[in-house]
């Protein structure tokens, strides 16, 4: 063998040591990354979109002879959107539906938020914890047992209207049972609970230094709070708003026991669309179309999210200068 | 009174029955650089934040430029604290985060572009004022927190360690930048900081504070040279100190009988009494390992430890026979052999001159 020979024999060695030196694993690349990961995925794909998926394939099935069958037809879609505003007027529905979930999401979101700047800022560290207990043990209550009792809170022979009674207040009366300001009040009750953990966890993280800085930069605390402490808690107060919105667009429960149905509303007295959808369920025999109809609530819901990502974008506006 | 940026009268802070600060004294005179410097868990920073209205004192007064602030709410103090993590806010751009203080009152939107575009480039910030927080170094952050305090205009500002996260290089570049620009606005900085080096070298003047109390306050040299008690001299500089017995008073020297044999030290403008325990202080470049054979010689047995070299001088460790450690500074000796380094005994010498007695009443 020859000095090049030898040469190019040990580049040989070292070319085809490289590559197998450079498949070291670190200690993230592993298998067991994929084997931890896949209970996750198969509960996702047995409990979640499996059913989800078959669930909107479901909506373009045909009823013969009052039994569903398999097929990929446009007809329930079109029966619904045939009767969106007469008929059944489903349109009203979804606009019932809107204004009883966005004011109720935005004034549950303002509520909790006040909450949580008074648990934060106003309770000591050592009673924030027992404060957000209290503030989150109603959620551990059945929702139908409370609102069972808005009923009899809000009822015509209530507890509100007897103790006016007793006061002798009669003419001050109120009458909010079966209006939708029944419902809104049952479900912001509903959500309020799950809001004030999302809130507590964006203000809670607020780097105290960062309202110390604005202090000592000359803001008053009013002023900390519009420039320091509110776009701090925007992204939480999106979500916030949004997970609020999601939940009580999809709520039927408070909508029917303290809105009566068609609770009446500014829209009138109209039923919410989840309303519809369960009428619907209960009477008539086509079950792809109700299907159908939940599909098109899933996809307002959807619209929702994507409406909130946007305001979720960073605060700081490019080019102020 | 008038020519004074601050005054510190008997300012005390209790947290329960912990005593933060008891009673600090401190005055700072117009457009001069003071350091703070302690270890931690001094009070320093508690300090710093009752100066800039973060904290409240449980007595004690304190007046800025002749005013006392006891009545002055947080967000009208004249002094701006520069947080040691910067602080800076995380949703708003460098820009907005200089501007932020001139936008809480009337402002002309245009001046203050102006205003904010000066600031940057005082802090040679220019060309970053688009970044977000997250896209910046250290250092920029560092100088973005400098002008945002800055540009409010405050008759003090307080900056507290503001160095220490950045590395060393760095560390000296912003030192000196500091130090100019502190000279160019002509106001007072108050600086606090553990490190020595960065005390030393910026301040006009350095306080050094232990367990709530003031120990020493003087320019960088006369706390250097002359620390005042033995935790001044501990903690300053790399100080050896010897303590022990005064057994003799004379015209020459001061005698005192310590663990490691006697010791000569330097008469002072006073004398300790015979009798009385004292502090020997010798700085760590002061002793030789070579005798000078003058008569005003101390020699002292120890045993090498261990030694460390650093370029330009070596750090070397000696156990006296007493269990305590001393250090010593020397230049580079060439071509020295590599040392035997456990146990080794030898001979120490420093001179009377070097050695000054401190702690007596």
């Amino acid at each position: 063998m020859t000095v090049a020979e030898h040469n190019t024999t040990t580049a040989m060695d070292n070319a085809v040591s490289v590559p197998s030196a450079a498949k070291v694993r670190t200690p993230n690349q592993s298998w067991l990354k994929e084997l931890c990961l896949a209970p996750a995925m198969a509960w996702y794909a047995v409990f979640f979109f499996g059913p989800l998926g078959f669930f909107m394939w479901f909506g373009f099935w045909t009823v013969e002879e009052y039994t569903p069958v398999a097929d990929f037809s446009l007809k329930n879609y079109r029966e619904i959107f045939s009767n969106l505003f007469v008929g059944s007027r489903y349109a009203w529905g979804i606009a019932q539906s809107l204004w009883v979930a966005l004011p109720a999401a935005i004034f549950a979101t303002t509520f909790t938020y006040l909450v949580v700047l008074a648990i934060v800022y106003g309770v000591s560290r050592r009673y924030q914890r027992l404060a957000l207990l209290l503030m989150v043990a109603p959620f551990w209550s059945s929702y139908l047992l409370r609102l069972y009792a808005w009923q009899i809170i809000l009822a015509r022979e209530g507890a509100i209207n007897s103790f006016l009674t007793t006061i002798g207040l009669r003419e001050w009366h109120i009458s909010l049972m079966y209006t939708q300001i029944a419902t809104r009040i049952g479900l912001i009750h509903y959500v309020t609970p799950i809001l004030i953990i999302i809130l507590y966890v964006t203000v809670s993280n607020i780097d105290r230094a960062l309202i110390d800085v604005s202090r000592n930069l000359g803001a008053t605390r009013l002023q900390t709070f519009r420039k320091v402490i509110l776009p701090l808690s925007r992204t939480g107060l999106v979500i916030s708003v949004s997970f609020a919105a999601i939940i009580c667009l999809g709520d039927f429960l408070s909508g029917s026991l303290l809105g009566g149905g068609g609770g009446t509303s500014l829209i009138g007295r109209v039923p919410t669309f989840p309303d519809m959808i369960m009428s619907e369920y209960a009477s008539s025999s086509n079950l792809p179309r109700t299907t159908a109809m939940a599909t098109i609530l899933v996809v307002i819901m959807l619209v929702v999210l994507a409406i909130s990502f946007r305001f979720m974008e960073p605060a700081t506006k490019g080019g102020r200068r | 009174m008038a020519n004074k940026d601050l005054e510190l009268i008997g300012i005390t802070r209790r947290f329960g029955d912990f005593v933060a600060l008891d009673g600090i004294d401190l005055e700072v005179g117009q457009g001069e650089f003071m350091a703070i410097m302690g270890p931690s868990g001094c009070g320093k920073t508690t300090l710093l934040r009752i100066m800039a209205g973060l904290e409240s004192t449980t007595s004690g007064r304190m007046l800025v430029k002749g005013r006392d602030l006891a009545s002055v709410p947080i967000h009208k103090r004249p002094t701006r604290l520069v947080w040691q993590d910067y602080a800076l806010f995380p949703h708003l751009n460098v820009f907005d985060n200089i501007a932020f203080g001139p936008r809480l009152g009337p402002h002309n939107p245009s001046e203050l572009r102006a205003k904010v575009h000066k600031m940057a480039e005082l802090v040679s910030l220019e060309g970053l004022l688009d970044r977000r927080i997250g896209q910046l170094s250290g250092g920029q952050k560092q100088r973005v927190a400098l002008a945002r305090a800055i540009i409010t205009e405050p008759e003090i500002l307080l900056l507290d360690e503001p160095l220490s996260a950045l590395d060393a290089h760095l560390r000296i570049r912003m030192q000196g930048e500091l130090r100019r620009l502190q000279q160019a606005l002509g106001i007072s900085f108050i600086y606090v900081t553990h490190n020595q080096n960065e005390a030393f070298s910026m301040a006009d003047r350095v306080a050094v504070l232990n367990k709530g109390r003031v120990e020493q306050i003087g320019t960088p040299e006369a706390i250097y040279h002359h620390p005042s008690s033995r935790f001044v001299a501990q903690f300053v500089g790399m100080n050896n100190l010897f303590s022990g017995k005064v057994t003799n008073v004379g015209a020459q020297y001061t005698e005192i009988e310590s663990d490691t044999g006697p010791i000569r030290a330097a008469v002072g403008t006073r004398s300790p009494r015979l009798g009385e325990t004292v502090h020997v202080v010798v700085q760590a470049d002061k002793i030789k390992r070579t005798p000078a054979h003058t008569s005003n010689e101390n020699k002292i047995s120890a045993i090498l430890r261990g030694r460390e070299f650093a370029g330009s001088h070596n750090v070397y460790l000696f156990d006296l026979p007493d269990g305590s450690e001393i250090k010593i500074v020397s230049e580079d000796e060439a071509g020295s052999s590599p040392e035997r380094l456990s146990g080794a005994a030898s001979s120490l010498y420093f001179s009377t001159e070097d050695a000054f007695i401190i702690g007596f009443q």
